[in-house]
């Protein structure tokens, strides 16, 4: 129906039909709509690919990359840092580009694993996406979100001063440094939960 | 013909009386919010402290995750160091706020909780926020109240679930600022 109205609108302009230009316009509306079944289509698997470190040995190994965000409570280091998230020895330490972060598991005093959704387009860069897209079309791109893992942690200052850190992790990875935090003689109120397993169907 | 021109010279003048009397009480209609505007209508007791202890959040019965207790918590020391009304702001348990003469305590009671969804947000605009109501509680250093009122935090649209409780100590925050010095 478009391109008529378009075939028509040439045939009006130039006083005679433009077969070429039509042509052009059929595949530009061609190239517009697969480009809008194929970007829904992708997002999942984009959004899985960023999920897969969370499940199996990954899990277990966190991978040399930034793997956290700190979004509040650490000295020194900015609101919403991405960075790397270790157990060492003595110590629950975060690595950013600008800074280095460290807890002393002696002076952890609680710890809570739990788990929150986050949008698969979050962030400024994000926002800017759904708000790009025509037609209130950025609210589709709303409906792709992924699982997380949350890692909170209270603890003590040398002056005795209470401090509290939330981690933004991959999903399961909160249970696995809890676990790995409890195991060096950190103090928790509730017992480390197993990280949830996919049940695999027949 | 006379009869007429005093008839509309009258009118004329019920005409003008009537409408000066308009315009006057319209414009004493229009300084009148003005004035109430000027002036508050109850003047806030400020009071001077030189350290402020935050304690963290009583959750009380009401079910909140230790996330958003100690996310409270943290964003409220950020938000009451950024009001710049004390030399220092003392952490939970911190032994120097032991010898702090004018000590102000903040103590925050969890009343309602409610867990919304950022991707109903999104979609929808009008569903899934996430709200938060605690008792606000400060107390000079003989325990005496200085303030109790009743403070929301909430994310309507835009972020996280916890952007409810960066909402929240920004509205105490405000509180603070018209309270002290």
């Amino acid at each position: 129906m478009k391109t008529l109205i378009a075939e028509r609108i040439y045939s009006h302009s130039d006083g005679r039909n433009q077969p070429g230009r039509s042509t052009h316009w059929r595949a530009g509306v061609l190239a517009v709509a697969a480009a809008v079944l194929l970007v829904p289509a992708a997002i999942p698997v984009f959004g899985q690919q960023a999920a897969q470190p969370s499940s199996g040995e990954a899990a277990q190994a966190p991978a040399d990359k930034n793997n956290a965000t700190c979004i509040i409570g650490l000295e020194h280091i900015k609101h919403n840092a991405r960075g790397k998230l270790t157990v060492e020895a003595d110590a629950l330490q975060f690595v950013t580009e600008k800074g280095t972060a460290k807890i002393p598991i002696a002076s952890i005093e609680d710890l809570f694993a739990g788990k929150d959704d986050q949008q698969v387009f979050h962030g400024l860069g994000g926002t800017a996406i759904k708000a790009g897209v025509p037609y209130e079309g950025g609210r589709v791109l709303s409906l792709f979100s992924r699982e997380t893992g949350t890692l909170t942690v209270q603890y003590r200052d040398s002056n005795g001063g209470l401090h509290g850190a939330i981690f933004v992790l991959a999903k399961g990875q909160g249970t696995v440094f809890k676990r790995q935090c409890v195991a060096k003689g950190a103090k928790a109120s509730t017992p480390a939960e197993e990280p949830e397993k996919e049940e695999k169907k027949p | 013909m006379k009869n007429l021109t005093r008839a509309a010279l009258a009118l004329a003048v019920c005409f003008a009386v009537a409408g000066s009397g308009l315009l006057l009480a319209g414009h004493a209609w229009a300084q009148a919010p003005a004035k109430a505007s000027q002036e508050p209508a109850k003047p806030k007791p400020q009071y001077k402290a030189s350290s402020i202890l935050i304690e963290p959040v009583d959750p009380g019965d009401v079910p909140m995750p230790a996330t958003f207790q100690v996310a409270i918590y943290e964003y409220l020391i950020d938000q009451v160091t950024k009001t710049k009304k004390f030399q220092h702001v003392y952490r939970s348990g911190d032994k120097a706020a032991a010898g702090a003469s004018d000590l102000i305590t903040l103590r925050t009671r969890a009343e309602k909780f409610k867990m919304g969804s950022e991707k109903k947000r999104e979609v929808t605009t009008v569903a899934g926020a996430t709200k938060i109501k605690l008792k606000l509680l400060i107390t000079d250093h003989d325990g005496k109240v200085l303030a109790d009122p009743d403070v929301e935090g909430a994310v309507h649209f835009m972020g996280g679930n916890l952007n409810a409780t960066y909402d929240f100590a920004k509205h105490v925050a405000d509180i603070i600022r018209d309270l002290f010095i």
